[in-house]
């Protein structure tokens, strides 16, 4: 009996863990020959740690994979590409100042003539070729600056046609694309599937997952809870699938009383936002859930000053803080931990104490020449570290970047509980962080809470935002799509707002 | 970008090299004369070629401020290799190495060694002033007869000098346009990280572009010590500044990944030497040039960095 | 209170390596030169050290932001031509008036600040590279001191003013006291300060001391017009040790600077170093040069040595980067 199924790519029992924390348990799935396969779950599910897995950016702990019958261990990406993946990633890793065909063949142009120039006709030929491949016509000699992004997507994927891929894998392909430019995407996949392609399509939009793919994977918390044709899923059982029981992480509670209008943020509208509007009272804790690019951060980064704000005001304790600059915010009793610690929360190479200090030292200084008070600083930063129980070895030498992920956010939290802020806007504040930490970080907030301050929590992990929150938001696409509160929480419903936008 | 930016950087060139052509034209009559455009293309040649070299350090991303620096040492070794009577085939072959040496050690030290570009330059702009200072000893070389000829020698009434320049400039054209080199170059410019990513052998295209660029430097240097009689220990000292302002203004930008060697590069060359043999014939002091050449690189930068979006350093 | 100075001062010396050098360069030179410790010999270091300590802690400051600032060398010269020429006892604006030296202090500073002004400004707004900004600027600037006195320099500088830099008092040179304490205030300025932990923070990561609330173009432009107003100070304290106005002071300085900032431990990519790294670096620099001129090493000899050194700081300090 002959198999109907030709398998091209066969994930078998893959794990992997990043300092401790399994991300990936015994994943198991295959794609095949001529097929769309959905990927699907939420953050932090794993999808994309398995596909850099498969595109040789990351190594597998256990387990193995089979290409085309073969053990297919890439070592890096350029092994996987050799050997046939094509990752399509979310950034596209394209020139603006060459033209397409040249793109297409930066690395390794066709040559001619005894003195080895490039042969621009062969190159021309063969990107005109791809593009027309995916039923595209845009001139291969224009340059790529001069497209727009869903013609830059489809430059990206003729790069791939022409070395002849075995497995396409799309991530989050349509995140920056207009309605038109989705259908010719879509069309261009099934195209691809129609010659012969397997494909990978990892998406949170599940109308484009139902539309477009024949077969789906559901993953949650590093496992796989369903493969299966895509017509044995429904939305709601996919939610339902996408969100599961599994609730490992213990949440502390505490008494305390929600009080005033502390902060609004009206009609806000900047780049991916289109019109928020928000409201926090003394002590609450308000969870803002929606899915990657929805909107969240670029929201707090406009209403903080970091990014520009085309329309909409801020008010805290009804005056209205203008200019938006982060100085200003400050100034008037906000706080910002962004969700990049790294490069916009810290300054890595400085000890914790700078650290630590560096949004509060105009509260230090005395005297015409602004000189800090040493002393001050040490015992500032002192209080600090026992109240947060941050774990360094000596606060006035170590580098910050010497810290685990825990501790390093908990000297960005640090940094902005000194100024005593009575409003706080966290950005994914346990994202990196260990279980321990993360429950040490759970009762900093509340505790911020309970003693009057309000906090916007935004974060993608849904028990957490169940778990401490007393009212969430959703945003979909730049906009306020649902709000629960603390009595009806209900995490498929939840999801599905985000998800599709609607209850 | 505003539109206006765009296109003026555009055509903005042929649109001064015209009105200065007129202004100066108007100002004095010997401006035009067969003499003074002769003498304008030869002092052209220096610049061009090492705008050319400057070219393809600047598009990868780059700058090499050690220019005037090698065009010293490279005119000093040239130069007593003439006066030894040497020929000057064997002089230019040594100009030649030097340059290549120049141009690999800024190589190694800003790929190998990851070293900001501009502190790299400077350190090597003291080394190789220095060397060239202890073969001449800190003293005038004069030049024999040999540099006559090279200054001297026309071809169908140009100097053999601007058809080294032509040469150059078609060479140049050539492994930008027509060598994946050139395309990876610009690639390079314009995303380092993502040419890495793409499988481009990031460093080992800059240090070619380095060692083109000291190579032209020290070609430049030898072909203008033809035109004067003697080498001044501060001969071209500075002169960095005036090459990258040719650069700049023939269209290639300071950050990377944009360039014009035809005709861009020319019309920078011809553009400043204009100005400089123009304010010559005007009589004007001769204090004011540096103040007219650094006005001239502030504008010049200052319309390319309203392009891009650069940091605050 | 002085014990406590004194310990702080250990503190600082003990933590440099850079002082284990200037103490062993002393040692092998006073081996190997001879006279190194005749005729005033070890004066003449730190007097020559006193100007060039007082720029280079400015372009410092420049320097801990990633940055540059090529046009102090000529801030300096187009202030001693214009100094001079207002002080000037046979030709100057003001010959004879008891008001000409402060005045032309003011003029003077006003000079380096407009043009640090100019390059912050430039860097910024504009956005535009340090190093650009400040070549182009230099050349204006020394375009201006040229065309200013046609060349020549500008004598017969009132003796009050000329004891600025040649004058003692309790045996020690004038120069030397102001010197010492303008770096003493830039020093304690930038570790003390609110200003001086913003520049720490701003060179290290610019984006994050935005978000915490750091006015990043104010500290910016601050630091341009620190090294701008540190120039126009060295020009008056060199033109006064010159006793005269001269259009091309200090035109071969740069080096020197940016080969003190590099050994003194600053890193050209911003955001560590320090004042006094930057005091003792100039220390090396001058002693080296003083003894090597002693020992009979021709001066492009030097500066062959001076680029070697600038290449190995540079080199040390991207590996240092990297091992962490």
């Amino acid at each position: 009996m002959t198999s109907q199924r030709d398998d091209v790519l066969q994930i078998k029992d893959i794990s992997k863990s990043f300092s401790g924390v399994e991300v990936l348990k015994s994943v198991s799935l295959s794609v095949n020959k001529g097929e769309i396969l959905g990927l699907v779950g939420q953050n932090g599910a794993g999808k994309s740690t398995l596909m850099n897995i498969v595109g040789g950016v990351l190594p597998a702990d256990k387990g193995k994979m089979c290409l085309m019958g073969n053990e297919f261990k890439p070592l890096n990406p350029f092994m996987a590409e050799k050997m046939g993946i094509a990752f399509i990633h979310q950034e596209l890793n394209l020139f603006p100042n060459l033209s397409i065909a040249e793109n297409m063949f930066i690395d390794s142009f066709p040559l001619k003539g005894p003195l080895r120039t490039v042969n621009f006709k062969a190159a021309r030929k063969a990107a005109k070729a791809a593009l027309g491949f995916l039923g595209v016509s845009i001139s291969p000699d224009k340059k790529v600056q001069e497209l727009s992004m869903g013609q830059r997507q489809m430059v990206e994927i003729a790069k791939y046609i022409n070395r002849n891929a075995i497995v396409i894998i799309f991530d989050e392909p349509t995140t920056s694309l207009s309605h038109k430019e989705k259908e010719m995407l879509f069309r261009v996949i099934c195209g691809l599937r129609d010659k012969g392609a397997a494909i990978i399509y990892i998406s949170h939009i599940l109308e484009d997952i139902f539309e477009l793919c024949d077969r789906a994977v559901v993953l949650r918390d590093g496992r796989v809870i369903k493969e299966a044709s895509i017509t044995e899923f429904d939305s709601t059982t996919m939610i339902k699938m996408m969100v599961g029981r599994d609730l490992k992480q213990i949440f502390p509670t505490v008494d305390k009383k929600i009080g005033q209008l502390a902060f609004e943020a009206r009609e806000i509208k900047a780049n991916g936002v289109h019109g928020v509007s928000l409201s926090l009272h003394e002590g609450e804790i308000v969870g803002m859930f929606g899915l990657m690019g929805a909107g969240r951060t670029e929201f707090a980064k406009a209403i903080f000053g970091v990014e520009k704000i085309e329309s909409g005001g801020v008010f805290y304790k009804g005056e209205q803080i203008n200019p938006i600059t982060p100085r200003n915010c400050i100034r008037h009793g906000i706080a910002f931990i962004t969700e990049d610690r790294r490069y916009e929360g810290l300054l890595m190479p400085k000890t914790v104490e700078e650290n630590l200090l560096c949004a509060f030292w105009d509260k230090l200084t005395s005297g015409p020449w602004k000189w800090i008070n040493v002393k001050q600083e040490g015992e500032n930063a002192a209080k600090q570290i026992k109240n947060l129980q941050i774990k360094t070895a000596d606060f006035k030498t170590q580098p910050v970047r010497n810290l685990s992920g825990g501790n390093q956010q908990k000297v960005v939290l640090g940094k902005w509980l000194m100024l005593e802020p009575g409003v706080i806007l966290l950005d994914e504040p346990t994202k990196g962080v260990d279980v321990g930490a993360k429950y040490e970080i759970y009762n900093i907030i509340n505790q911020i809470a309970k003693n009057g301050s309000s906090v916007l929590l935004i974060s993608s992990e849904m028990e957490e935002l169940i778990g401490i929150c007393d009212r969430i938001i959703i945003i979909h696409d730049g906009l306020v799509k649902g709000e629960f509160h603390k009595e009806t929480y209900d995490s498929e419903a939840i999801l599905k707002v985000a998800v599709e936008g609607s209850v | 970008m505003a539109e206006w930016v765009k296109k003026l950087s555009q055509y903005g060139i042929y649109f001064v090299f015209a009105v200065l052509i007129i202004l100066f034209s108007s100002i004095s009559r010997v401006f035009l004369a067969s003499g003074n455009i002769i003498n304008i293309l030869q002092q052209t040649v220096a610049l061009g070629i090492a705008t050319v070299g400057m070219s393809f350090v600047m598009i990868s991303g780059g700058i090499d401020t050690s220019v005037g620096s090698v065009m010293y040492l490279a005119s000093c070794a040239g130069a007593q290799m003439l006066n030894k009577g040497f020929g000057i085939p064997a002089a230019l072959t040594v100009v030649i190495l030097l340059g290549l040496l120049a141009g690999s050690v800024n190589g190694i030290v800003i790929t190998r060694f990851k070293v900001a570009p501009f502190i790299a330059t400077l350190a090597t702009t003291s080394i190789a002033r220095g060397i060239g200072l202890v073969t001449s000893q800190a003293k005038m070389l004069f030049l024999g007869t040999a540099s006559y000829v090279i200054a001297g020698t026309r071809w169908f009434g140009i100097p053999v000098t601007v058809y080294v320049l032509i040469t150059v400039v078609l060479l140049a054209d050539f492994f930008l346009n027509r060598k994946s080199f050139g395309r990876q170059l610009l690639a390079i410019g314009a995303d380092s990280l993502g040419a890495e990513k793409a499988g481009i052998f990031v460093k080992r295209r800059v240090f070619t572009a380095y060692l083109i660029c000291g190579m032209l430097a020290g070609l430049a240097g030898f072909l203008s010590t033809a035109q004067i009689s003697a080498i001044d220990p501060k001969f071209a000292s500075g002169y960095e500044f005036t090459v990258i302002s040719a650069t700049v203004l023939g269209g290639t930008s300071l950050f990377g990944g944009k360039g014009n060697i035809f005709p861009g590069i020319l019309m920078g060359a011809l553009i400043v030497t204009i100005i400089e043999n123009g304010l010559n014939i005007m009589n004007a002091s001769p204090y004011i040039y540096p103040i007219v050449k650094g006005l001239i690189i502030f504008f010049a930068v200052m319309v390319d960095s309203m392009k891009s979006s650069g940091e605050m350093r | 209170m002085l014990s406590k100075c004194y310990k702080h001062v250990l503190l600082a010396i003990s933590k440099r390596t850079i002082v284990i050098m200037i103490i062993l360069l002393f040692s092998i030179s006073a081996l190997i030169v001879p006279n190194f410790f005749q005729y005033g010999n070890v004066e003449n270091i730190f007097i020559q050290a006193a100007s060039l300590s007082v720029v280079a802690c400015g372009v410092t400051f420049v320097v801990l932001n990633g940055g540059i600032d090529f046009s102090s060398t000529s801030i300096i010269a187009l202030s001693s031509v214009v100094g001079a020429s207002i002080i000037s006892v046979d030709r100057g604006y003001m010959a004879g008036n008891p008001l000409s030296i402060p005045v032309a202090i003011m003029v003077v500073l006003l000079i380096g600040l407009s043009f640090g002004a100019i390059n912050g400004f430039a860097v910024v707004v504009f956005k535009m590279p340090s190093f650009i900004v400040t070549m182009a600027t230099m050349m204006i600037g020394s375009g201006m001191a040229v065309y200013y006195t046609k060349g020549e320099t500008i004598n017969h500088l009132p003796g009050a003013f000329n004891w600025i830099g040649n004058g003692r008092v309790l045996g020690i040179p004038v120069i030397l006291f102001i010197a010492v304490m303008i770096v003493v205030v830039l020093h304690l300025h930038l570790t003390k300060s609110l200003f001086g932990r913003q520049v720490f923070a701003v060179g290290t990561n610019p984006k994050a001391s935005m978000i915490s609330g750091i006015q990043v173009k104010n500290t910016i432009f601050k630091m341009f017009l620190i090294s701008g107003g540190c120039a126009s100070i060295t020009g008056i304290l060199m033109t006064s040790r010159l006793q005269s106005g001269a259009p091309g002071l200090a035109s071969n300085m740069f080096v020197d600077i940016i080969a003190s900032i590099a050994i003194g431990g600053t890193s050209t990519k911003g955001g560590s170093g320090s004042i006094i790294g930057t005091f003792f670096g100039v220390l090396f620099l001058t002693t080296m040069n003083n003894s090597l001129n002693m020992a009979g090493v021709s001066w492009f000899v030097i500066d062959i040595i001076k680029g070697l050194i600038i290449l190995t700081t540079a080199i040390a300090d991207v590996v240092k980067k990297e091992a962490n």
